[in-house]
């Protein structure tokens, strides 16, 4: 080979091993360098992420008597560039679905690849679809799962349950106060596609189970709410108050048996109706019992008397002297509704004496009066599992006026919440101890394993239990014919209770004419009290003569008390009525 | 001739060891396309497999929710209203009344009669 072909050869030979080393090059680049981002590319072509949406949970009573519920629903989606056939496909889906021809038509024809047809078709109909949809071949139509959220009992115990909004989340209520157990995980499963987009099962990749929301269990008894609803609706019809709040609860253990409120709502109006809907009925859809404040009125007397009873600066037989009915105290005078000369303890809450209260007050003193305040749980969030409890008002004696002692006694100048006043009232009924409101019985899994259960909590000792059987001797008095509230007795049981009458609070300053917010909040039986409950009606329209706590409220409790006793299976005092029991009558309903 | 006769012969052993050889290869092919098959055919089995069980519970959770809504307070006494549930007034007769001992009428009742007072169904039964 001559020098000049040598020279050639080397030049191809160095050529050639330009080229394959400038093609390793590439390739080195390709697979080293720019391996991520072109896997990520491949991955995204054939590699699917697919989120598999957890149940959310369950809201069942006491007795798991549903609450709230998830109704299966399909999305209708279609993937424009795989409708092959859209007239095919309009022809078979406007139908079930209920859209216009033209609409389904002009959606197909935008050639996008994800396209919401209809969302919440019910679980038949989008079977019979698929059906249909697969016999005529069409492709490029999926159905997502989804859910509803339903509430199968609607307005009962609306305002405790709650509602969500239209992205899954709880708003209101246990749906939103226990929405971190409920929600659950997703899970997700990475799956690779062949090029019809069938799933390939034998190339799955990494995947998680959803873990299903856990469901709630109230200590709410969809019985005894029922019980408390039927006759709150009654006293509304009959005395048309702006709002009315009934709660029922085990003194013992702080439970809430039931709660309602009216004007109440039906959560499953919240995903049908327009967002218009839900700021014009925005107030009816709060809990007043925990989220409003108002002066109790003459409820508030109980912790005066049980605060002085405990201070041992009276006892129940000690005599008061009540002024005859105006007593000038601070420049201003306190009346009573009667005259009323001397009055023991026990009468002044019988007759629910303003000056008596007053009175009772001044021998305890500011501080000590304050303190018992405290005790029963006013200006404090009682901490009960719902959201927007507010801890209502009261001021410490530094800031009280020269007549604060004569006016908080009766409950003025003191705003609480309707729970905070049963929850005091437990504390008389359970012998002094201030439990906390429980409204959640246990959280338990989808398999029924208990994740979380809540025992009973003692607040404090708001008094002792001599104080509170003294203050509950006086309530019975109260319920007896000589009380305020003798329309509230219970046939068969010995009934204690307080009424409450208090005027309400006028934005401008001072209080309104002829507006009331009546009430009564009272126990049975009264040595050992199977439930309290409290009735409280806001600006009731009636006489006004009549417009009291025990002539309003009375009979709603007695009527509430009565029903429930029967439902409790509660024995009757044996003395009445005249010897007989008279089993499964149905003369009240 | 010797020579001749051996350079003729038949290598059977490395013959058989390469049948043997492609049998093997041909016989982990086929395998690999059986196997790779049926682990298709199995993916496809458990794919609709899981649908029917993802259906079935889709219809699970409908019928519950249909059954929480025919089983509310609100609907059952809707239909109590409407007289699709008939409930009869319990008679007098049909009433089972029970003396409370330590009562006027208990002491009464036991002094007139120490026989045991037979309950049953009777009217019911009729």
């Amino acid at each position: 080979m001559t020098s000049s072909a040598k020279v050639r050869a080397l030049m191809a030979c160095c050529a050639l091993a330009l080229c394959f080393t400038g093609f390793s090059a590439r390739l080195v680049h390709l697979q080293v360098t720019m391996h991520d981002e072109y896997a990520a590319i491949a991955a995204e072509k054939h590699v699917n992420k697919l989120i598999t949406y957890a149940r959310r949970g369950l809201i069942v009573d006491i007795n798991q008597q549903t609450l709230a519920d998830n109704d299966p629903v399909r999305t209708v989606v279609a993937d424009a560039s795989l409708v092959t056939s859209p007239d095919d496909a309009v022809g078979v889906l406007a139908g079930p679905l209920g859209v216009d021809e033209s609409d389904l038509r002009d959606k197909l024809a935008t050639g996008r690849r994800y396209i919401v047809l209809k969302k919440d078709v019910p679980e038949a109909t989008a079977v019979e679809l698929e059906t249909r949809l697969a016999v005529r071949s069409i492709r490029g139509i999926s159905f997502e799962q989804d859910e509803d959220r339903i509430y199968p009992n609607g307005t009962m115990a609306c305002h405790v349950v709650g509602f969500m909004n239209s992205d899954h989340q709880g708003v209101s209520g246990i749906e939103a106060q226990e929405d971190q157990y409920l929600r659950g995980h997703e899970g997700f499963r990475y799956t690779e596609r062949d090029r019809f987009g069938k799933e390939l099962v034998a190339y799955r990749g990494e995947e998680r189970a959803p873990r299903d929301g856990y469901n709630v269990r109230l200590t709410i008894d969809l019985n005894l709410q029922n019980i408390v609803e039927t006759e709150l609706d009654a006293a509304c019809k009959e005395f048309k108050p702006k709002k009315a709040i009934a709660i029922m609860m085990r003194p013992q253990t702080g439970e809430i048996l039931a709660m309602a409120n009216r004007p109440d709502f039906d959560p499953n109006d919240i995903r049908i109706k327009p967002a218009s809907y839900i700021q014009e009925h925005e107030a009816d859809m709060k809990n007043c019992a925990i989220t409003d404040m108002m002066e109790p009125g003459s409820t508030f007397k109980m912790v005066t008397a049980a605060g002085a009873l405990n201070e041992h600066t009276v006892r129940p037989d000690s005599i008061i002297f009540c002024e005859n009915g105006a007593y000038s105290y601070g420049g201003r005078f306190l009346h009573d509704h009667h005259p009323y000369g001397d009055l023991s303890v026990e009468d002044i809450l019988v007759k629910s004496s303003n000056i008596g209260a007053a009175k009772l007050a001044m021998g305890l003193g500011e501080q000590r009066l304050y303190s018992y305040i405290r005790a029963f749980g006013f200006g404090e969030r009682t901490g009960v599992a719902l959201p927007g409890e507010i801890p209502g008002l009261v001021y410490p004696p530094h800031r009280w006026s020269k007549l604060s002692i004569t006016r908080i006694p009766m409950g003025q100048e003191v705003a609480v919440t309707p729970l905070q006043t049963i929850t005091a009232m437990c504390a008389i009924a359970n012998g002094g101890h201030l439990m906390m409101p429980q409204i959640v019985h246990d959280i338990t899994g989808a398999n029924g394993e208990q994740i979380a259960s809540f025992a009973p909590v003692e607040i404090r000792e708001a008094v002792s239990t001599e104080a509170a059987h003294e203050v509950t001797e006086a309530l019975q008095g109260v319920v007896s014919p000589r009380g305020t509230a003798a329309l509230a007795k219970v046939y068969g049981f010995d009934v204690a209770g307080k009424t409450g009458t208090a005027e309400k609070i006028d934005p401008k300053g001072g209080y309104m004419r002829d507006k009331y917010i009546v009430s009564f909040c009272g126990f049975l039986p009264a040595d050992n009290p199977a439930f309290v409950c409290l009735v409280m009606l806001d600006d009731a329209v009636t006489k006004p003569d009549e417009n009291f706590g025990g002539q309003v409220a009375g009979p709603v409790f007695s009527r509430i008390g009565e029903k429930a006793a029967r439902y409790m299976n509660l024995e009757p005092r044996p003395e009445e009525p005249a010897g007989t029991v008279v089993l499964n009558q149905r003369e009240h309903d | 001739m010797n020579r001749r006769k051996h350079a003729n012969d038949v290598p059977v052993a490395a013959l058989v060891r390469w049948v043997v050889a492609a049998f093997f290869l041909g016989t982990a092919g086929l395998s690999y396309v059986y196997f790779k098959n049926q682990m298709h055919t199995s993916g496809n089995e458990i794919r609709n497999l899981e649908s029917q069980f993802n259906s079935l519970i889709t219809q699970d959770d409908a019928v519950r929710a249909q059954i929480d809504r025919l089983s509310a307070h609100g609907y059952l006494q809707r239909r109590l209203a409407e007289g699709f549930i008939q409930l009869t007034p319990i008679r007098d007769d049909r009433i089972v009344r029970l003396h409370l001992p330590g009562t006027h009428s208990a002491t009464a009742a036991a002094d007139a009669s120490d026989d045991l007072q037979p309950v049953s169904n009777r009217f019911i039964a009729q």
